[in-house]
């Protein structure tokens, strides 16, 4: 009698994922048109959120499977100067060195997620923070810099699109990235990576290859990240320096984090939300206070840091993740 | 052939010898119980069968293979399950996906609208399908039991480990748990329930087996094995004979 009670019972199918999808979709197309309409200064700060979303969305992918990466610059700044050095060194057609220069981010996540498998918690965080410094010294060492073009950095020729269209292609590149984490949260890779962030003993005693799940979502983690960084110096700097490599300066490894965690780095959506509210804040402070304070540039990250703990201490799942959860405890509450 | 057959196993922890040249066979559809006093070595034997740990010496075979040094996952996707002493829910997941989830790995690897639809059917079979939507958090020990024999069973596993599932629980709760457990058994799944006492298994199962120190030190009939004189002046005691 208890079996006629379950089979009765209608199954939750994840309908809502489409008005999600939706949703992202109308506020990427509003910040692209309310942006451009508003002039060029606000257009590339429209453009720095694609990329920061992009960027922040790859390293979230690696924090729900429970690998905190502290390097995530490291594939940033690989994809960046992937991108430069095919374009400059060796005239590879900007589009296609687009898409196909973040691969070397793919490959260096690769490896970097098969040593990464093996390691647990915070070690994964220590390991890849190390990584960093060694991808700056590559990048200015003199043997390498015939490629790299050294400390200097690397300028290169202009996108062969118009502002509008940069901007354009940047908020469809940032909804594909969203519909490919979407892709797999829904399917059952998802529910196994939120079983290995969960209890990775357990993951592997009901059948879950934790390794090699660790190992491709690193691949692909470093692809999104180095696409990221691709984006940025094609789209909007022209230009690829050392310090993406978020070294000295953190900044680069530190944004998506800050980005992801306040606003729920557990779903796609409040990682935009996090992104939306924060890249720009973060600009204004640094073209704004930084000048008149103590810690000069890196007064962001002071906020941001101090922020972060306001937001964890009342919402451990960042601003979007708490509202989620909230909304679907009460559903099933009233569902019963 | 038996489905499970454990021969010579030893497993060391350091200097301590969990488990020190322990055989067992388990044939289909039997239902074994493993007795034994903290320190035992039962936990330890579950994890080697399971491969949470790889033994020193020994082997291990399942269903014709030999998976002694078999990752978990593998042994998983053969057909071995288990339930955790401590029960060990995915917390992020709500209870119809910690059901769901194991049904797409496993031994079963189906879609997750399928898995979804027979996590369903499971629930109701281990009385739990009223709260297939909240999350692990919000249940009680029973329920937590329920739900990790729910996982087990979604697994599609031919032998199922119990680790202490009556644990903690007294009364009702416990003998709701174990008519659970044992509709499952008739149900056709192959068995073996790990159990801190006696008492919980004597009228479920055919066959016991004592461990002591990390050896085996009796085997048999459950009446056989509660008269056995060293098992009754080693483990059961006094308390037993009163009982």
């Amino acid at each position: 009698m208890s079996m006629s009670a379950g089979a009765g019972k209608r199954l939750k199918l994840p309908g809502s994922t489409y008005i999600k999808a939706i949703a992202v979709a109308v506020a990427l197309a509003i910040i692209t048109a309310v942006s451009r309409m508003w002039g060029s200064y606000p257009t590339l700060i429209a453009m720095t959120i694609m990329v920061f979303y992009v960027y922040s969305l790859s390293w979230s992918l690696l924090a729900n499977t429970g690998m905190v990466s502290l390097g995530q610059a490291l594939f940033f700044a690989l994809g960046a100067y992937a991108y430069g050095i095919f374009v400059v060194s060796y005239g590879v057609n900007p589009w296609l060195a687009l898409f196909a220069g973040p691969a070397v981010g793919a490959l260096a996540g690769l490896a970097v997620g098969f040593v990464s498998s093996k390691l647990r918690d915070w070690y994964i965080g220590i390991f890849t923070f190390a990584l960093t410094p060694a991808g700056y010294a590559l990048a200015v060492s003199s043997q390498l810099s015939p490629w790299t073009a050294g400390a200097v950095g690397l300028t290169l020729p202009a996108f062969p699109l118009s502002l509008g269209a940069r901007l354009a292609l940047s908020s469809a590149l940032a909804f594909a990235a969203y519909l490919v984490i979407l892709l797999i949260k829904n399917r059952r890779i998802g529910f196994a990576l939120s079983a290995i962030n969960d209890d990775e003993t357990a993951a592997g005693t009901i059948g879950i290859n934790s390794r090699l799940y660790k190992t491709m979502i690193f691949g692909i983690s470093g692809y999104m990240a180095a696409l990221a960084g691709a984006m940025f110096v094609a789209l909007y700097t022209s230009y690829v320096a050392p310090d993406y490599f978020g070294y000295p300066d953190l900044e680069y490894s530190v944004w998506p984090v800050f980005y992801s965690m306040i606003g729920g780095m557990g779903y796609p959506e409040g990682v935009l939300i996090g992104t939306v509210l924060l890249d720009p804040l973060q600009n204004w402070i640094r073209s704004s206070l930084s000048s008149t304070s103590v810690v000069g540039g890196n007064l962001a990250l002071v906020i941001f840091g101090l922020l972060l703990i306001v937001v964890l201490l009342r919402a451990p799942k960042g601003i979007y993740g708490s509202v989620a959860r909230y909304m679907e405890t009460r559903r099933a509450r009233q569902a019963r | 052939m038996s489905l499970l057959e454990v021969s010579g196993v030893t497993k060391r922890f350091g200097g301590l010898i969990a488990l020190n040249g322990v055989d067992l066979a388990v044939g289909r559809g039997e239902l074994v119980g493993v007795i034994g006093p903290n320190g035992a070595g039962k936990t330890t034997l579950v994890n080697v069968v399971t491969g949470v740990y790889y033994p020193e010496s020994g082997r291990i075979i399942f269903d014709g293979h030999d998976i002694t040094k078999t990752p978990p996952h593998r042994r998983a996707r053969l057909g071995i399950s288990r339930t955790y002493q401590v029960p060990r829910p995915f917390n992020n997941l709500n209870v119809l996906d910690n059901v769901a989830l194991a049904a797409m790995y496993g031994s079963r690897r189906i879609s997750v609208r399928g898995a979804r639809e027979l996590a369903m059917d499971l629930l109701g079979r281990v009385r739990l399908a009223e709260r297939a939507q909240d999350y692990p958090e919000s249940l009680s020990v029973v329920e937590l039991r329920k739900l990790e024999l729910a996982r087990a069973l979604a697994q599609g596993s031919k032998l199922v480990f119990l680790d202490e599932v009556s644990a903690g629980l007294v009364g009702d709760d416990l003998r709701e748990v174990l008519s659970v457990v044992k509709d499952i058994h008739e149900g056709g799944v192959t068995m073996v329930m790990i159990e801190h006492v006696m008492k919980v298994i004597f009228n479920l199962t055919e066959r016991i087996i004592v461990m002591m120190n990390g050896q085996k030190l009796a085997e048999g009939k459950p009446s056989e094995v509660a008269s056995d004189a060293r098992v009754v002046e080693s483990y059961l005691g006094r308390r037993w004979s009163e009982i």
